[in-house]
């Protein structure tokens, strides 16, 4: 029996030498050996900074190799007390590489892409079958220490088929510290908590496969003002344990003259408003700490909208939401009123509210989602809205961090026509 | 029949046991602890858990109105970034990368933040930043940083969080 296993390992052993010859001599392996041009071609200043940095790392390893010896000398570190400050001069290590190295690994572009495609069924009217979903190209860049950029390019299909390409963000951001950050360009509105959360293409951010009905899209029927140009101007506000934060934002208001962008089949404002009418919108937000990850907001919003052929109306609108949300438990209400006022017409109120629920259990993520959504029958701007409202439950399961698999099922009723019923099988990812 | 469905999903999600979400289930011997490091020049000497994990997670980016945070997390799989997103944030290492890419795709930050790879490095760049903050092996604290208080407790104390 003993000879047979020493035969077997001398088998193997020459299977291995052998194996280890024939690599030897391929022409691969040769080539790896010679040095390519490319490696001729490295420069000096290249090779100084890596001798530099095993320079570094050599002393590093000293000074790990001393401190062991020194930890294994002293007193148990389990038992031991460190103590809160230590006024010992330092070791003086060579940091003035390794610094800029720090700093510019969050400087430079930097590209991340989300997209997705889903598979859906149902008597909504639109064609059921596989949907290229939207894919978005975000770009950032800090330019200094509390100077940043991010760009948003998304490109979807239009209702006509053909592919648009749209930037959704482009901000200019300037953060000093907690208390104070601005960002001017084109923003999320901080109207509510999921509009300025979720963006364009953030399919595999948020639990469902799409919006709640509240925050639809400007261009998909929605009722919210989901983008400004302007300035926003967001931080926190000194209140201990309660966790106050403030938003503050003005911009130009949603263009009510559909159809005036030639551009695009896409109504909301592109470039300014038609009557250069300003938005406001004043926000507080509460996360208090015993209470974490619990968070309360309220937002006033105000802007003067004057659709064609009709006198001008005075918008505002009033929202207010409360959520908790951990990474294994998710629980989102939001609701919000639109007041449309004007002296000739009167007033009319549309009120919309989501709730949504969901729990992790491993890679599984159930989740149950509760819309309403109700314009008066002679609202004179949300003329297709009508009452929407209805249930939507799924299952979300995330393959990996990148990659997710989401399944929804989908009921609306809706005021004087049928009701529908979608399924929508999604695929999303980001890279 | 579509609402009791929906009721019954609801009840279900409400009423599951925590231990299926998995997030902090992970076991990691703790040993000494986890030390949380800073610049000794840093005005701050202690932390509660609760600053600790909006520190973490980005939430806190400066000490003062003039001294801006610097957060320097240790690498991907490392013992001390695991315990400490366990402890702080009830986090694994991909629910935390998931929340910085949903921060990044908010304009919240522009990038995640620098991972280092050893307990060496993270000594050298917060003696070295004056708003730098990092986490190393408690066993490991050597002259010329400070060691937070967290909660009130020091790295070894009875009640100290993140060990």
């Amino acid at each position: 029996m003993r000879s047979a296993k020493s035969a077997i390992h001398a088998s193997g052993l020459a299977v291995v030498i052998l194996l280890v010859l024939l690599l030897a001599i391929t022409p691969g392996a040769e080539a790896q050996t010679q040095p390519s041009s490319e490696t001729d071609q490295v420069d000096a200043a290249t090779l100084r900074s890596m001798l530099k940095r095993i320079a570094e790392l050599e002393a590093e390893v000293k000074d790990l190799k001393a401190a062991k010896t020194e930890q294994a000398a002293g007193n148990s570190a389990v038992t031991k007390t460190v103590q809160p400050q230590d006024v010992s001069p330092a070791p003086s290590p060579d940091i003035t590489v390794s610094n800029p190295q720090i700093l510019e690994a969050q400087r430079g572009m930097q590209f991340r892409g989300f997209g997705d495609v889903d598979l859906q069924g149902g008597n909504s009217g639109q064609s059921n079958g596989f949907q290229l979903g939207i894919f978005n190209l975000l770009m950032t860049s800090r330019l200094s220490e509390n100077v940043g950029f991010l760009g948003e390019l998304v490109m979807d299909v239009s209702s006509t088929g053909m592919f648009q390409i749209e930037p959704e963000r482009v901000l200019l951001a300037y953060r000093p510290n907690d208390y104070f950050h601005a960002s001017l360009g084109r923003y999320h509105t901080g109207i509510g908590y999921y509009n300025n959360a979720y963006h364009h293409g953030a399919a595999f951010l948020q639990t469902a496969t799409g919006r709640p009905l509240l925050f639809a899209f400007d261009d998909q029927g929605g009722v919210l003002p989901i983008h400004k140009i302007g300035l926003s101007l967001t931080g926190r506000i000194p209140s201990g344990p309660l966790g106050l934060n403030y938003i503050a934002e003005v911009g130009y208001g949603p263009s009510s003259h559909m159809g005036m962008d030639m551009s695009s089949s896409n109504p909301m404002m592109t470039v300014t408003d038609d009557h250069n009418g300003r938005a406001f919108n004043l926000g507080f937000i509460a996360r208090p700490l015993p209470w974490h990850p619990a968070q309360f907001g309220f937002d006033v919003y105000h802007a003067d909208r004057t659709p064609m052929g009709m006198p001008s109306f005075s918008e505002n609108i009033y929202a207010g939401h409360f959520l908790y949300q951990a990474p294994s438990f998710e629980f989102l209400n939001e609701a919000a009123l639109i007041r449309h006022s004007s002296s000739m017409m009167g007033t009319f109120n549309t009120l919309g509210f989501y709730s949504q629920l969901s729990r992790k259990c491993h890679a599984w993520r159930p989740f149950v989602r509760y819309n309403y959504l109700n314009a008066p029958e002679m609202e004179p701007i949300f003329t297709t809205t009508g009452r929407q409202s209805g249930p939507a439950g799924g299952l979300r399961y995330d393959v990996n961090e990148s990659v997710a698999l989401k399944l929804q099922f989908d009921h609306l009723d809706r005021r004087a026509m049928s009701a529908v019923n979608i399924v929508t099988m999604q695929t999303s990812f980001v890279f | 029949m579509i609402n009791r469905v929906c009721w019954a999903l609801i009840i279900v999600l409400v009423s599951a046991p925590a231990g299926l979400a998995g997030a902090s289930n992970t076991d990691v011997a703790s040993g000494a602890g986890i030390a949380v490091i800073v610049n000794t020049d840093n005005p701050v000497d202690q932390l509660s858990i609760a600053d600790l994990q909006r520190i973490v997670l980005g939430e806190r980016r400066s000490w003062s109105a003039r001294i801006p945070l610097v957060l320097m997390m240790r690498n991907e799989g490392s013992r001390e970034r695991i315990l400490l997103l366990q402890k702080a944030c009830h986090m694994t290492d991909a629910e935390y990368h998931q929340y910085w890419t949903g921060k990044i795709f908010r304009g919240d930050v522009t990038s995640e933040p620098v991972a280092l790879p050893s307990m060496g490095t993270a000594l050298n760049f917060v003696s070295s930043i004056k708003g730098g903050i990092s986490f190393i092996d408690a066993a490991s604290v050597r002259p010329g940083i400070k060691v937070m208080r967290v909660d009130g407790h020091l790295p070894g104390e009875q009640g100290y969080p993140l060990q």
